[in-house]
C-alpha cells in the first residue's frame, strides 16, 4: 500500500535530463538487492533439494540442482524413526512459555520504570542497563547447578526459568512506553484506574506492534538456542529441536538427506511466523526502542 | 456541589525553583468558573494538576467540598479533567472513550449507555460514537475529551488549556460551547490558560499567576481596570499598557510626574496617590493604550483635569482594520495609542496626543499599584 | 470599590493538620504508590536476582573450587586463576575469539548499512526483499551449520564449485587452520546480515525527513547527505549495535561447536567452546571453566565499556 505514492512523494518532478540517471539508479538498487537475496537463499535451494533426494543421488558430482528422481524418503524416515514431533513440541512448549512470560512480566517492568515514581528508580534500571552486558555464556555453569539443585534437568522449567533472566525486553520495552503520552495514564488515573488497570487498558493496547517485535525476537532466539539445551537436557525425549536434529548428526556417518529434511522442517514455523508478524518490525518500532 | 479550597499551597520540585507554586489561598465557590492565567511556566499547570492529584502537594492543603484531598488518589476525588492534547484512548472508540470513566468505577451497563447516549447529545457526537479518536477532527475529539468528563458528574471540572490544539475560528465556537456546557451544569470550573481573551471573556473571576505565585484574584474587568502590579497590568490588554517611569513632585493641591524634560500634571485622583508616595517618589505610571488618542479635527472637545495634552511625533502607524495602533515619542516617552480606525495619520507626523488619566494606574517601585497602598 | 485590587493573602480557613501530622501522611501516600511500582517489577525481580544475579556470585565462589558437576565440590583457592592465566589455550581462545569479533563486526555492519540503505530507496517490493534477506537470522544454528556445509563441504560445496568453475585449487575451508575460522566467520555475517539490516533500516526509517528535504534544497548531493545527515543522525543506532554485537559475538559457540568443534589444531577454539568442554565434556573442570567464564564476563564487561565510553564522548 501506498508504495507508488511514498515514490511519487520522493520524487514529485523528475527531471528530464536526469530521468536516465535515475532508472539506472533504480536498477542498480534492484540489482544489489536481488545478489543479496540471491546469496542469501541459495543454501537454502541446496538443502531444500538435498532434502528430495535419495541416498543414492546425494553424491553425484557434479551436484545437481534438481534431484532427478524426488523422494519424500528422507521425511518419511525422520517422522517414523525419530522423535521429531516431541521435538518439535519441546521447542513449542519452551520458546511459547519464555515469550509470553516475558511478555508480561518484562511490559509490567518496562512500565514502572517508564511511568511510576518510586526511590531507586534510576539506580535499579542502571543495573538493568549494566547487565545487558553480562553473557549468558559466562553464567553456564552456575546456572546448570542451580536448576540441578532445583531438580529442573530435563525438565520444561529447567529449559524456561534460565531464559527469563534476560533484561533486555525490560529496555525495550521501557522505550516504547515512555514514548506513550503521559497525558494518557493521567487521564486513566483520572478516570479511576488503579495502576493494573492503567496498565491492562491503556497500556499494553497501545505497546501492540512494540510486544510483537519483543515477542517474535525472544520466541526466535529461544527457538534458535542451543548452548543451553545441551547443556540441560541429557533424555531425548526432552530435546528441543536444536538439540535433536543435531542428534542426528552424532554419528559416524552423515546422512545429508535427512539433516536437510530435518532442517527444513525445523525451520518452516519460524518462517511463517515472521513473514505474518514481520510488517511490525519495521512500523519504526525498533528505532522507538533504540532511542536513548 | 463543589468548593475547593486551596490553604497555604506550595510545590517544590527538589531544590530547584522551576514550575513551582508558593503559598496560594483561594477559594473556588460552588458553581463558579475560575480561570488560572499566566505565561508559560508560571505555575498554574502545576495548580491544576494538584487538584486532580497528578502532582503532589508539598505544603498546605487542598480540600473539595471540605474534603482534604492532599492524599486521595486522582480517582477518588470526584473531579474530571480535559487535557491539552485531549488525552483520548487511541485503540477505544468515541463510545468507549466517553463510557470508560463510568466503567471503571463500575456503573452498570445500561446506566453507562444511558449517560454516553446523554452526553453525546449534548455535545453533537451522536453519529462519531462508533468512531476511533483518529478519525475524529481537531474539535471533535475536543468534544469527546468534554464527554469524557461530563459523564462522570464530577464536582469539579479541570481543563488544562483545552482550546490551544484548536484554530481560531473553532477556538471561538468551542470557548462558547464550554461556556453554555457551564450554563447548563453548574458544574465548578478550574480553567488553565496562557490566553487573556478566553481568560477574560470566559472566566466569573481570574487567577493570575507568575513564577508560582498568584499576582491577583478577581472579576476579569475588575483585574483589567484595577490591576495589583505592573505585571498584571503588563499582562492583561493588548496592545500592552504604556509603562513610564519617573519621579512624583508634589506641588499645592496637584502631583507632577517628570521624566526628564517632560513633565505633566497627574490629575486629582492620581494625585491623591501620589502624595502618598510622597515627594520624588520613583513610580511608573501606567496608561492603556485605548485612552490615548490623537488630537484631529473629529476629536471631541470636552476637556477635564485627568486629560494631558502633549506633542509627539510619530514613529509607526499600524492599522488593524478596526482600529489604528499609533506609536509616538514625545521626550524620551514612547507611547503606544490605540485611535479609531482610518485616522489621517503617517509616520513623522507632528501631532498632539490626548492622554486619558481617569483610567491610569501609578506603581509604586515595588511595582505595586499605589491605589492598593492608599486603601 | 468593595473589591481589594491586591489578592487575598488571608487563607480560607487554617491548616487543619500539623507538619508532621501531613509528613506523615504524604509518606504513606508515596510509600502505597511506591509499593505499587515495586509490584509491578518483582516478577522480573525474582528471575533477575534467581538467574542473572545469584548466578554471578556463585560463578564467583566457584573459580575457588573444583568439582561440583561431576565429582564433589573442593575449596582449591587461586589455583584455577593461576591455571587459567597459565593456559595457552585461553590465550588461542581470547586471540580467535577476539580477531573473529574484529572481521565479522565490521563486515556486517557495512554490509548491513549498505543493504539498509539500498532497501530505503527501493520505492516497490521493499518488504518482500526484507522479508527474504531475514530469513537466514531465523536458521537455527543447527541448521545453519548444516546449510554452510553444502557451501564450504570440500567436494560438493558451492565454494569449491565456483573455484573450480574459475580455475583455482578447490579449497579445504573447513579442514585447514588458516580458513576455519574465516568460514565460520562468513556463515556468522550470512546469518547476522538480516538481522541488523532490519535493524538500520528501522533507524533509517526514523530519521527526520523535513532535514534531508531542508538538505536537497540547500543543494546537498546524495553522498553529502549521508555523510553529514545519515551517519551523525545513525550515531544512537550504531552506539546500541556496535555495543550489543560486541557482548553477542564474544560468546560465539554454537557454529564453532558444529562445523569444527574448535578444530583443525586449535585454529577455531574460541572462549565460550572451552568453557563447555572444560565443564561438560569429557573433563570435569568445573573451577577452570568458572575461572575462564569470569574472565569472559570482565573481558565483554571491559570492551563494553570502553565502547560506550569512547562512543558517547564524541
Amino acid at each position: 500500500m501506498g508504495a507508488e505514492g511514498r515514490a511519487l512523494a520522493r520524487d514529485p518532478q523528475p527531471k528530464p535530463g536526469r530521468f536516465g540517471g535515475k532508472s539506472l539508479y533504480t536498477i542498480a538498487i534492484y540489482v544489489i538487492l536481488i545478489v543479496a537475496v540471491f546469496i542469501s537463499l541459495l543454501p537454502f535451494g541446496y538443502v531444500v533439494s538435498t532434502s528430495f533426494k535419495s541416498t543414492m543421488s546425494l553424491f553425484s558430482y557434479p551436484p545437481d540442482w534438481l534431484p532427478e528422481n524426488p523422494t519424500l524418503d528422507n521425511y518419511r524416515n525422520l517422522l517414523n524413526r525419530y522423535p521429531f514431533w516431541r521435538w518439535l513440541f519441546n521447542s513449542f512448549v519452551v520458546a511459547g512459555s519464555v515469550t509470553a512470560i516475558k511478555l508480561v512480566v518484562d511490559s509490567m517492568a518496562g512500565y514502572a520504570f517508564a511511568k511510576m515514581r518510586f526511590p531507586g528508580r534510576d539506580a535499579l534500571f542502571l543495573v538493568v542497563l549494566m547487565s545487558l552486558m553480562v553473557p549468558f555464556a559466562a553464567l553456564l555453569i552456575p546456572t546448570f547447578i542451580i536448576i540441578r539443585e532445583l531438580g529442573m534437568l530435563n525438565t520444561y522449567w529447567g529449559l524456561i526459568l534460565p531464559g527469563l533472566a534476560s533484561p533486555i525486553g525490560v529496555f525495550m520495552m521501557r522505550q516504547f512506553i515512555e514514548s506513550l503520552p503521559s497525558d494518557l495514564e493521567n487521564a486513566a488515573r483520572l478516570d479511576g484506574c488503579s495502576e493494573f488497570q492503567i496498565y491492562r487498558r491503556v497500556i499494553l493496547p497501545l505497546i501492540k506492534p512494540g510486544l510483537v517485535v519483543l515477542g517474535v525476537f525472544t520466541f526466535m532466539t529461544q527457538w534458535t538456542s542451543y548452548l543451553w539445551p545441551l547443556v540441560v537436557v541429557t533424555k531425548p525425549e526432552m530435546a528441543t529441536l536444536t538439540v535433536g536434529v543435531r542428534s542426528l548428526t552424532s554419528t559416524f556417518t552423515q546422512d545429508w538427506g535427512l539433516n536437510s529434511a530435518a532442517a527444513i522442517l525445523s525451520m518452516l514455523p519460524t518462517i511463517l511466523v515472521f513473514i505474518f508478524l514481520q510488517r511490525y518490525f519495521i512500523a519504526g518500532s525498533i528505532a522507538g526502542a533504540l532511542k536513548e | 456541589m463543589g468548593r475547593v479550597e486551596f490553604v497555604g499551597v506550595g510545590k517544590q520540585y527538589g531544590d530547584s525553583g522551576a514550575g513551582a507554586v508558593q503559598d496560594v489561598n483561594l477559594t473556588v465557590e460552588d458553581g463558579e468558573f475560575l480561570v488560572l492565567l499566566g505565561p508559560s511556566g508560571c505555575g498554574k499547570s502545576t495548580l491544576l494538576k494538584m487538584v486532580a492529584g497528578l502532582e503532589d502537594v508539598t505544603s498546605g492543603e487542598i480540600y473539595i467540598d471540605d474534603r482534604l484531598v492532599n492524599y486521595v488518589k486522582p480517582g477518588d476525588r470526584n473531579v474530571a479533567m480535559v487535557f491539552q492534547s485531549y488525552a483520548l484512548y487511541p485503540h477505544m472508540t468515541v463510545r468507549e472513550n466517553i463510557g470508560f470513566p463510568l466503567k471503571m468505577h463500575k456503573l452498570p451497563k445500561a446506566e453507562i449507555d444511558r449517560r454516553v447516549t446523554e452526553a453525546a447529545e449534548i455535545l453533537g457526537l451522536r453519529d462519531l460514537l462508533d468512531r476511533r479518536p483518529e478519525q475524529l477532527s481537531g474539535g471533535q475529539r475536543q468534544r469527546v475529551a468534554l464527554g469524557r468528563s461530563i459523564v462522570r458528574e464530577p464536582a469539579v471540572f479541570l481543563m488544562d488549556e483545552p482550546l490551544s490544539n484548536l484554530d481560531a475560528q473553532l477556538r471561538v465556537q468551542t470557548r462558547e460551547e464550554i461556556l453554555k456546557l457551564h450554563a447548563r451544569l453548574g458544574t465548578t470550573t478550574i480553567y488553565v490558560t496562557h490566553d487573556q481573551i478566553e481568560a477574560m471573556t470566559m472566566g466569573h473571576r481570574i487567577v493570575v499567576m507568575r513564577s508560582g505565585v498568584v499576582q491577583q484574584v478577581g472579576k476579569p474587568q475588575f483585574v483589567y481596570d484595577h490591576p495589583a502590579n505592573t505585571f498584571v497590568a503588563a499582562f492583561l490588554g493588548n496592545p500592552r499598557v504604556n509603562l513610564q517611569t519617573g519621579a512624583i513632585r508634589l506641588e499645592a493641591d496637584i502631583a507632577r510626574f517628570e521624566q526628564g524634560e517632560v513633565s505633566f500634571a497627574l490629575g486629582p485622583a492620581l494625585s491623591a496617590f501620589a502624595r502618598s508616595a510622597g515627594d520624588g517618589a520613583e513610580v511608573a505610571l501606567g496608561v492603556r493604550p485605548e485612552d490615548i488618542s490623537v488630537e484631529h479635527a473629529g476629536s471631541r472637545k470636552h476637556e477635564h483635569d485627568a486629560l494631558v495634552k502633549l506633542p509627539a511625533t510619530i514613529t509607526l502607524v499600524e492599522p488593524v482594520g478596526s482600529d489604528l495602533y499609533v506609536r509616538a515619542t514625545t521626550g524620551t516617552m514612547e507611547w503606544m495609542a490605540r485611535t479609531e480606525a482610518r485616522l489621517p495619520v503617517r509616520t513623522g507626523d507632528e501631532v498632539t496626543l490626548m492622554i486619558d488619566l481617569t483610567h491610569a494606574h501609578l506603581f509604586g517601585e515595588d511595582g505595586m499599584n499605589l491605589e492598593g497602598a492608599a486603601g | 470599590m468593595q473589591e481589594q485590587a491586591v489578592t487575598q493573602t488571608t487563607r480560607p480557613r487554617a491548616l487543619a493538620l500539623s507538619e508532621e501530622e501531613h509528613q506523615r501522611l504524604q509518606r504513606r501516600y508515596q510509600r502505597r504508590r511506591s509499593l505499587t511500582a515495586y509490584l509491578f517489577l518483582l516478577p522480573g525481580a525474582i528471575f533477575f536476582f534467581a538467574f542473572l544475579v545469584i548466578p554471578i556470585l556463585l560463578l564467583f565462589f566457584y573459580t575457588f573450587n573444583n568439582g561440583g558437576i561431576i565429582s564433589e565440590r573442593e575449596w582449591v583457592g587461586l589455583a584455577n586463576w593461576r591455571n587459567v592465566l597459565r593456559d595457552d589455550l585461553v590465550i588461542t581462545a581470547i586471540k580467535n575469539t577476539v580477531v573473529y569479533c574484529l572481521m565479522a563486526i565490521p563486515a556486517v555492519f557495512v554490509i548491513s548499512m549498505v543493504l539498509a540503505l539500498v532497501l530505503q530507496q527501493a520505492a516497490r517490493g521493499g518488504s518482500a526483499f526484507r522479508s527474504l534477506l531475514y530469513i537466514p537470522t531465523l536458521a537455527p544454528y543447527v541448521v545453519a551449520a548444516l546449510l554452510w556445509q553444502f557451501v564450504v563441504h570440500r567436494d560438493f560445496g558451492i565454494l569449491n564449485m565456483i573455484l573450480v568453475e574459475f580455475g583455482q585449487e578447490p579449497r579445504n575451508w573447513l579442514g585447514s587452520p588458516d580458513l576455519a575460522l574465516r568460514s565460520i566467520t562468513m556463515l556468522e555475517v550470512w546469518r547476522g546480515v538480516g538481522f541488523w539490516t532490519l535493524l538500520f533500516l528501522a533507524g533509517l526509517i526514523g530519521l527526520p525527513k523535513e532535514l534531508y528535504q531542508a538538505a536537497a534544497i540547500d543543494g546537498a548531493n546524495a553522498w553529502q547527505r549521508f555523510r553529514y545527515l545519515t551517519i551523525p543522525l545513525m550515531r544512537p543506532t550504531f552506539f546500541f549495535a556496535v555495543v550489543m554485537a560486541t557482548i553477542w559475538n564474544l560468546q560465539l559457540f554454537d557454529s564453532v561447536s558444529i562445523l569444527t568443534n574448535g578444530g583443525p589444531q586449535n585454529s577455531t577454539v574460541t572462549v565460550v567452546w572451552y568453557i563447555q568442554q572444560t565443564t561438560f565434556a569429557y573433563t570435569d573442570k568445573v573451577g577452570f571453566g568458572a575461572a575462564l567464564s569470569f574472565m569472559l564476563l570482565l573481558l565483554i564487561l571491559f570492551l563494553a565499556l570502553i565502547e560506550i565510553r569512547l562512543l558517547r564522548k564524541r
